[in-house]
């Protein structure tokens, strides 16, 4: 039977896709106060920023349990897949964690691998479409398991926020904490490198970051992938994504929205924008 | 010794109220050492024990001129002696204190513990007065607190004063404890307020007093003090400048006026007193502004001004922890206290005072360079005049200095703001002279003579708004000249207008102003910022 992909909701992957590369996404949680919501199960992108805005209390997210991923890794593994399983930099998501003592307690050895992107976001995406991708052209699970490492390795994230009150409140800001408590409105540019967040610059307005985004993503090397994906706002994502249709063809161009999770740590009004670069 | 009053039962006159506050000041006395150890906030430099002490001290010639005077006047001695004498900041506050007291004590022959609770309730309002911007963790939490501590025990009727005192005390101590909860600063060194600790010393040696007990040195956890290299490196942004102390005695004197005009263009600012003198103490790296003003209100004396980066010097020298060296940093030329905060804060490695009419040296530029804690620096001069100086001290330094030749303040934020600390200075330089180019600079000034160019007359004194170096209109009113450069930059939707207000603008004129852009221009999103900068009504970024 053929390899099988599964990754984290953090990857943001517009479902459509997901299901025709069969690639399966175990979501992580997001909480207002009591209430639990599944990522993009229970709750949408729509829902999850509606409900942040008149939420009283700003939203926790938490990693799937273990549970959930032996549910998973079971049902795909007794029909016979072998599975490669990517996920979420370990240094922002206790994913990987959950993923790792899944695969412990399942003792199947090689037939499931579970691998750090050192990413997230729509980043992570990218990698899980590369991995698909090889199995569709008949890769075996180790050349997968290559295929998602090399191209972890090539995969550049960069992302313009609104505030970074967000980050800072999830505890998720890193090395972007250089750019906190400014006293001028600024909009953070930002990239996930080695598993962590780390700042880039600032710009004063969203034309202009968004901009950057397209140099910084445009600069770095020859474009093999894209994934594009905003929050709160499709018009300036679409443009984004018809600029890189240059470099790129169009159906190819992942157009994503960012989730509840990664919403919850971003905020509103973020845009991100990620290319696998060839070596 | 037997005492020569039972001052737990009985209300105290003037003379044994002076007796407590000795014995309160000489707590402090003993306790000084370990009240400096403390200083950390707003400034680390050591001196908040001694400053609170000088302040008490500078009652004591015409405290021993008093005989059988009464409770009010014994407070109303200490009020006016230490408002002239106060030093530092916690030596303002503390004399602030003491005109609260002065105020609730006023004609009280004797001091009862709803007496006390009074003073101490009044002293609270007036700490809290004196600074533009109160910050809890302080001696301002403390005082706050042992007044509080005061009220609820003077509820308890018959309320003995020295049961009153010992709430207070009690009070106090506990506030003092969480000081480093309230203000993260403390929590990062590791140590609570010193001033904080000074007012508990104080609350301790009039209960000593109280007790008929001798003050002695105080047993309570303060920590000790062991900054880190990243706290040593965050109170760097607060250190520049000089520390300008000094009195303005005029008639009429309006404090909140005062205190608003002198946020606008200096730091940690205190301006307490009354309607005839006026204390002021700022950081400033222009203390010549600050007295101008201050002679256009009264007559100025016991003026003392300190060089701050000198007191830093020594703190951090005491300390003997390394300032975490980058490897490319920026150093900036620019003026006016709000924007020198703004290029701190934005992640300036060293500001060099100056712009237009202040243009600094080279070798001013060379030795900014030498002390930026980076190996090398970007230099930003914001002025097309100071170019030349910033050149020459490429050469000069021994440092890797490249200067981006910006021209104007809204050049230079934008440039920093491009900045990132990870690259090189090859990369940086690209990135940050891309920024800088696209955007727009305006500013409104006064001309200093009539002039006619391009079809616009100019008379003088007329405001004047230039973009990009050009003249585009003149106005009898600043409003004027700054709506006849917006309308000449002309933004267009999605566009960001900054204004940075300084010269003879208030906030509230800024405010309106922007309130105007939006309503004309309402696609384009307007931000307010004080600058503070001298002789530029508006520096206006468009981009």
């Amino acid at each position: 039977m053929a390899v099988k992909i599964v990754t984290d909701s953090t990857a943001d992957m517009p479902q459509d896709l997901a299901k025709t590369l069969g690639i399966t996404v175990v979501p992580l949680n997001v909480h207002f106060g009591e209430e639990t919501f599944r990522d993009g199960v229970d709750i949408n992108s729509d829902q999850f920023f509606e409900k942040l805005q008149s939420s009283p209390k700003l939203p926790t997210t938490s990693q799937p349990s273990v549970g959930a991923f032996l549910e998973t890794y079971r049902a795909l593994l007794d029909d016979g897949h072998d599975l490669v399983s990517i996920h979420i930099s370990a240094k922002l998501s206790g994913t990987m964690n959950s993923a790792t003592q899944a695969q412990e307690q399942l003792g199947v050895g090689s037939r499931l691998e579970v691998i750090d992107s050192y990413l997230a976001g729509l980043a992570l995406s990218i990698v899980a479409v590369a991995a698909a991708k090889a199995v569709e052209s008949g890769a075996s699970q180790a050349e997968v398991v290559d295929v998602v490492k090399q191209a972890s390795k090539n995969t550049r994230c960069f992302t313009m926020v609104e505030t970074l009150e967000y980050l800072q409140r999830g505890g998720r800001i890193g090395k972007a904490a250089a750019f906190l408590g400014s006293l001028l409105h600024v909009r953070p540019l930002l990239e996930v490198r080695d598993g962590e967040i780390h700042p880039l610059e600032r710009v004063r307005t969203r034309p202009k970051g968004i901009q950057r985004l397209y140099e910084l993503a445009t600069t770095n090397g020859t474009v093999e992938r894209v994934a594009v994906a905003h929050a709160t706002t499709p018009d300036e994502a679409a443009d984004l994504g018809k600029w890189m249709q240059s470099f790129v063809p169009a159906e190819e161009i992942i157009q994503t929205r960012i989730g509840p999770v990664i919403g919850t740590h971003a905020g509103p009004g973020s845009m991100g924008i990620a290319v696998q670069v060839k070596e | 010794m037997v005492p020569p009053t039972l001052a737990t039962h009985v209300p105290l006159s003037g003379d044994d109220f002076l007796e407590l506050f000795s014995a309160a000041r000489a707590c402090v006395e003993l306790n000084v050492d370990r009240i400096n150890s403390l200083n950390v906030f707003p400034v680390p430099d050591g001196d908040t024990g001694t400053n609170m002490l000088l302040t008490m001290k500078s009652s004591d010639e015409e405290l021993s001129k008093l005989d059988g005077a009464t409770v009010s006047q014994v407070a109303e001695c200490i009020a006016r002696e230490t408002l002239m004498g106060a030093r530092g900041n916690s030596g303002v506050i503390l004399c602030q204190i003491f005109q609260g007291m002065a105020l609730a004590l006023e004609g009280s022959e004797f001091l009862d513990g709803q007496g006390v609770a009074a003073a101490l309730l009044k002293a609270s309002e007036a700490a809290y007065r004196a600074v533009s911007k109160p910050v809890e963790g302080t001696i301002l939490t403390v005082v706050r607190e042992a007044a509080l501590g005061a009220k609820e025990a003077a509820e308890n009727k018959p309320a003995q004063l020295i049961q009153v005192w010992e709430r207070a005390t009690g009070a106090a101590r506990d506030a003092l404890a969480k000081t480093p909860d309230l203000l993260p600063v403390l929590k990062e060194a590791g140590v609570v307020d010193s001033g904080g600790f000074g007012l508990v010393a104080f609350f301790e040696g009039g209960l000593a007093y109280l007790r008929e007990d001798e003050v002695k040195v105080l047993e309570i956890e303060t920590g000790q003090l062991t900054p880190g290299a990243s706290y040593l490196a965050a109170t760097e942004e607060e250190m520049y400048g000089y520390c300008t102390q000094f009195l303005i005695q005029g008639s009429a004197l309006e404090q909140d006026a005062v205190r608003e005009k002198m946020t606008s263009i200096a730091d940690s600012t205190v301006v307490v007193g009354d309607a005839e003198v006026l204390k002021i103490h700022v950081h400033t790296y222009d203390p010549g502004s600050v007295l101008s003003y201050g002679v256009s209100l009264g007559s100025l004396t016991q003026i003392k001004i300190d060089n701050i980066d000198q007191q830093h010097q020594e703190f951090m020298a005491l300390h003997e922890q390394p300032v975490k060296t980058v490897a490319l940093g920026v150093v900036a030329v620019v003026s006016g206290a709000g924007l020198q905060r703004l290029f701190r804060n934005l992640g300036c490695s060293g500001i060099v005072h100056g712009g237009q009419t202040m243009n600094p040296s080279t070798g001013e530029l060379v030795k900014a360079a030498e002390v930026a804690p980076a190996e090398s620096v970007v230099l930003l001069p914001n002025n097309r005049n100071i170019v030349g100086a910033a050149e020459q001290a490429v050469t000069a330094s021994t440092k890797s200095v490249h200067v981006l030749p910006t021209s104007s303040i809204p050049q230079g934020i934008a440039a920093l703001l491009a900045f990132n600390p990870d690259y090189g200075a090859e990369i940086n330089l690209e990135q940050m002279n891309k920024a800088a180019n696209q955007v727009r600079s305006g500013e409104v000034t006064t001309a200093v003579r009539g002039v006619s160019i391009e079809g616009i007359e100019v008379n003088e004194g007329q405001a004047i708004g230039l973009l990009d170096s050009m003249l585009v209109s003149a106005d009898d009113t600043i409003e004027g000249a700054l709506q006849g450069l917006v309308r000449a930059a002309r933004p267009g939707s999605g566009d960001l207008v900054t204004l940075y207000w300084g010269g003879d603008v208030r906030g509230d004129d800024a405010d309106k102003q922007a309130e105007w852009i939006r309503s004309d221009y309402p696609y384009v999103e307007v931000e307010v910022v004080q600058g503070g900068q001298m002789y530029y009504h508006y520096f206006v970024s468009f981009e």
